[in-house]
């Protein structure tokens, strides 16, 4: 469970990955006028049984960071590898065999499910990946709706007759068919009640305890990321501004957005409760991922941005325990010595 | 002094295909001038049709309405249209959930506010316009002048919103009503947007009715707390006592599903087990009790929503238990939460 | 916008291009589609119909004939076959008849489509909603050939209220140009106000149910102000490019069956007696005239989208 597999390949690992996207294209000539780097140089790993979580506000990459991963999307620069193998330009059929390994849950399970298939339908596409069929498949299906927490007597439903939680559960249900290795979870729980979310995220850490998978957790809530996470990945406007324990992330931040972020966070705790105390909120807001501020990303709403800041992008430093942030003037850290 | 506005056993049922569905069922509360009252509930709660009740924004043929809400000297539910009409952005001002899409993407920000201004006030469309800028100003969008042109699509989210305040504010008004202002905003955003509606609550003495999905929240912002479950008020109670000492079982449960840093990581989250119940066949007497835990032959009917606590006359829950089990019954690994059902299922 | 221009024209260049030899094509593999056999007339020998061949250039390859065809008919020197005069004349003659058919009946399909969707939006679900649903796809499903006849027979030729037929100039006579043209106006609209209302009526109940016209109505405005100044204005946007380009196929020479029933004399009316006449010239040229309008006015519709729906910004 610890991220002590440093040394060995991880499973899922991203290097200087970059995605970029054309912004405005005319139709018969001209060519792309301006760009949006939606993912820039980002690298990460994802370690075998960890989850690691990645949390930014929207337009921080984060969701196109997952899609490059998985190879929904095909990234403009750097290299995704899985298991050592780069599978960064792998063709559909080179995909097939890590298809089966690496599966995606979405945000939406509305939109996610095909309203036109019955809940058995869309569990057992995962089955035939694997050429399980027949009456092996029926039971397979009944077997995967009931780890889920569904009523296995549902399998001839429409994804309509469920609610959001339970449809979130039949996305999962799918993902599981495969026996995949590691998930890659977008926004998993952000369109469900509160109640309903607690439920979903136990079900996930049930599941991870029992197969041992591997999450990579995408979202915008710090305190589910929190909760599900081993290690935490801060993006800002397409970059990582930090990455460490997720203890550490929380209880240390060494980055000034990552600290901004969780003063945001509205808490129910009483003692921050008493005090009514208004956290120290950035101020502004995220600039464009067409044309981002140059130098660090976060100077414009940055209370400790100087001179360097301005101009000098920050490297991604590693700190004691392995910490890595991208800023100049880390907090709490007095010698700037890099 | 008599409440700014008195909701007063309000019920709205809409007409379906398949049979009426009681969407707010039986709600009394009250707001005082500058006073927060955040409505805490999931989705299906019948937090927001209440709230779009007041201002009778869900009047249609299929929907049939009961109860009062006294406002000034206008009663909101049975009030005429033409009523309805003068109190509406003069006197009650909405802000929605989503600012992508409760402006008209077609119109310049400016218009959309001035035509409110001069739909209440006989002032020109020059002093409204001047009025407008300075409104913009107030709520801390930059270059004011200029943006009061830009159409909303060429602002943020988060400018969106604050132009939909500015909105709201244009006629002083002395109630808002905020469905949800904060929840398609980014949480940095989200703090901005908070501190705004707070600093206007200490400057104007407008009452707010704060409508939320989110504990958070209202422990940050609000004075008094309705939790609804199932259209109905479960439990009310001033902010502390609503955080410190929550009398209700499906308070518990919220409470305990969010995680916060106070929870130990990767520890199960206390979820409420099931999901709410349809509001077109809710459960006979407490609509919570078939998620309950703790439910006991009682609850097969429903609880007055009063007062259990002698020394806390104005904390007010809907729960047959004994007060004096509830401190053992909410607790869940040291922490407020809904123990896990012993049933299954 | 100069940009747009240029591609625009690009493209139209190339539609125009598609269309002609399309057509050019479809009267070569056309049975009895030789011009030469009808032009030499019933008994011809062999050896006129050769020499008219060789006259007229009929013996070269295709596409030397498309391609002289077409030069013909940029400078403007185009001859028809059958009556052997210039076809842009002919089709000059048509137009002011063709124009003004088309005007008058745009602005009635338009004004009444309008009155008709809104008024079936807000009675969405009641009784006159379903009256006018009914009237509607009624309107929609009658050929405006049969309701020409039944509105010339009943009232031009059993009440003497509107004259028979014909055309008659505005310049002439603006009061004979108005009577003549109202039965020819309302039996082209009929089809166009059926289906106009019905897509205005989903346009508006699409909006009514937009977030920006609750919080219009939670600003005090009336109901008025919030039906006309919010929810038409968004509705009727969609309906414009609509109403462009059948406005485009109607000048363009498409309401041939209403010019021949009132015998107008029109465009349209010219390109019905080509086609009996296997006419290839002037169906050509009028095929790619109302191509190219329609391509114009598509482009002047995109204009006024941007000026109308800030949102949408000019690309090609």
């Amino acid at each position: 469970m610890s991220a002590a597999g440093a040394d060995r390949v991880p499973l899922l690992a991203a290097s200087g990955l970059q995605q970029r996207f054309p912004v405005t294209r005319s139709l018969l000539f001209g060519r792309p006028s301006s760009y949006l780097t939606a993912v820039d140089d980002v690298s990460l790993a994802l370690h075998e049984g960890e989850t690691l979580g990645v949390v930014g506000e929207s337009g921080c990459g984060k969701t196109s960071l997952a899609r490059c991963l998985v190879r929904l999307a095909r990234p403009t620069g750097g290299t995704v590898h899985y298991r050592g193998q780069d599978i960064t330009h792998a063709s559909a059929r080179q995909l097939r065999p890590i298809r089966a390994e690496i599966q995606m849950v979405f945000q939406d399970p509305e939109a996610s499910l095909n309203p036109r298939q019955r809940v058995g339908q869309i569990v057992a596409t995962g089955l035939r990946l694997r050429g399980v069929g027949g009456s092996a498949a029926d039971r397979e299906v009944r077997n995967l709706l009931a780890q889920v927490g569904l009523n296995p007597e549902h399998v001839n439903r429409f994804p309509h007759e469920f609610s959001g939680g339970q449809r979130q559960r039949i996305g999962i249900a799918r993902a599981l068919a495969v026996q995949p290795k590691v998930i890659v979870l977008d926004e998993p729980v952000s369109a469900l009640d509160v109640s309903i979310q607690a439920q979903v995220v136990n079900l996930l850490d049930d599941l991870q305890q029992e197969q041992g998978l591997s999450y990579l957790f995408v979202a915008h809530d710090l305190a589910v990321v929190r909760h599900v996470s081993d290690r935490i990945a801060v993006m800002y406007l397409g970059q990582i501004v930090e990455l460490a324990a997720a203890d550490e992330v929380y209880g240390r931040p060494l980055h000034p957005y990552t600290a901004a972020l969780l003063a945001a966070i509205p808490s129910t705790d009483p003692a921050r409760r008493r005090g009514r105390h208004r956290p120290a909120v950035a101020p502004g807001e995220p600039g464009n991922p067409i044309s981002p501020p140059p130098g660090c990303r976060f100077h414009p709403r940055c209370g400790r941005a100087t001179d360097v800041c301005r101009t000098t992008q920050p490297p991604l430093v590693a700190y004691s325990g392995g910490h890595l942030a991208a800023c100049h003037h880390p907090l709490g850290v007095e010698s700037v010595g890099s | 002094m008599a409440a700014l506005l008195q909701v007063t056993d309000l019920e709205v049922a809409f007409r379906t295909h398949d049979g009426p569905l009681r969407a707010v069922d039986g709600v009394s509360f009250a707001v005082d001038a500058g006073q927060i009252v955040a409505v805490v509930g999931e989705s299906g709660s019948g937090k927001s049709v209440m709230a779009m009740t007041l201002l009778g924004l869900t009047r249609g043929a299929n929907a049939s309405f009961g109860g009062t809400a006294q406002f000034g000297d206008v009663e909101l539910v049975g009030a005429t249209e033409d009523e309805l009409r003068a109190v509406r952005g003069a006197q009650i001002a909405m802000i929605f959930q989503n600012p992508m899409t409760a402006l008209n993407p077609v119109q310049r920000i400016g218009r959309q506010i001035v035509e409110q201004i001069r739909a209440h006030e006989p002032v020109s469309r020059a002093a409204a316009r001047a009025r407008t800028v300075e409104l913009l100003d107030r709520v801390g969008i930059p270059q004011a002048a200029t943006r009061v042109d830009a159409f909303p699509h060429e602002l943020s989210g988060g400018m969106r919103q604050r132009a939909m305040i500015a909105l709201a504010l244009s006629c002083q008004p002395r109630l808002l009503i905020a469905d949800e202002p904060t929840t398609a905003l980014d949480v940095t955003i989200q703090a901005q947007i908070l501190a705004e509606i707070e600093e206007l609550r200490r400057e104007t003495g407008v009452g707010v009715v704060f409508i939320t999905h989110d504990l958070g929240i209202v422990s940050q912002i609000a004075d008094q707390v309705l939790v609804m479950y199932g259209g109905r008020v479960v439990e009310s109670a001033p902010v502390d006592a609503m955080f410190d000492d929550p009398q209700h079982p499906y308070t518990w449960g919220l409470l305990g599903s969010a995680p916060t840093a106070e929870r130990a990581r990767r520890s199960r989250l206390p979820a409420i087990g099931g999901s709410p119940p349809s509001l077109l066949r809710p459960p006979a007497g407490c609509h919570f009790a078939p998620r309950c835990p703790h439910s006991f032959d009682p609850c097969g009917q429903t609880p007055a929503l009063r007062d259990r606590l002698a020394d806390r006359p104005g904390h007010l829950d809907r729960c047959w238990l004994e007060p004096g089990q509830k401190r053992r019954l909410r607790e869940v690994d040291g922490q407020i939460g809904l123990a896990a059902a012993e049933r299954a299922g | 916008m100069t940009r747009f221009i240029i591609q625009r024209t690009a493209q139209m260049v190339v539609v125009l291009f598609c269309i002609s030899i399309f057509t050019f094509l479809i009267f070569q593999v056309i049975p009895n589609g030789n011009p030469a056999l009808r032009l030499a007339g019933q008994a011809a020998t062999p050896q006129t119909i050769a020499a008219i061949e060789r006259q007229w250039g009929f013996d070269k390859p295709i596409y030397v004939q498309y391609l002289d065809t077409m030069q013909k008919i940029l400078t403007g020197s185009v001859i028809s076959y059958s009556q052997q005069i210039n076809v842009l004349d002919q089709i000059k003659r048509g137009l002011p008849a063709t124009i003004s058919l088309a005007g008058g009946a745009a602005v009635i399909w338009l004004l009444f489509g309008m009155a008709l969707g809104t008024l079936s939006a807000l009675r969405a679900g009641r009784f006159s909603d379903r009256v006018l649903a009914v009237l509607s796809l009624v309107g929609i499903s009658m050929p405006s050939f049969v309701v020409a006849t039944v509105a010339l027979y009943l009232l031009a030729y059993k009440v003497h209220v509107f004259p028979l037929s014909g055309y008659v100039s505005l310049a002439q006579d603006p009061w004979q140009w108005f009577l003549h043209l109202v039965l020819p106006w309302f039996s082209l609209s009929i089809i166009y106000v059926g289906f106009y209302s019905r897509v205005l009526r989903s346009n508006m109940l699409d909006t009514l149910a937009e977030d920006y016209v609750r919080t219009a109505t939670a600003k005090g405005l009336s109901r008025r102000r919030v039906i006309v100044g919010h929810v038409l204005r968004a509705s009727l946007i969609p309906l414009m490019s609509l109403w462009g380009l059948d406005f485009a196929g109607v000048i363009g020479g498409g309401a041939i069956l209403v010019e021949v029933v009132f015998n107008l004399n029109g465009v349209g009316q010219y390109a019905a007696e080509s086609i009996q006449t296997l006419d290839v010239p002037p169906i050509l040229v009028i095929v790619m005239y109302g191509a190219f309008l329609v391509v114009v006015l598509s482009a002047m519709i995109d204009v006024l989208y941007v000026v109308l729906d800030p949102r949408v910004r000019l690309t090609a």
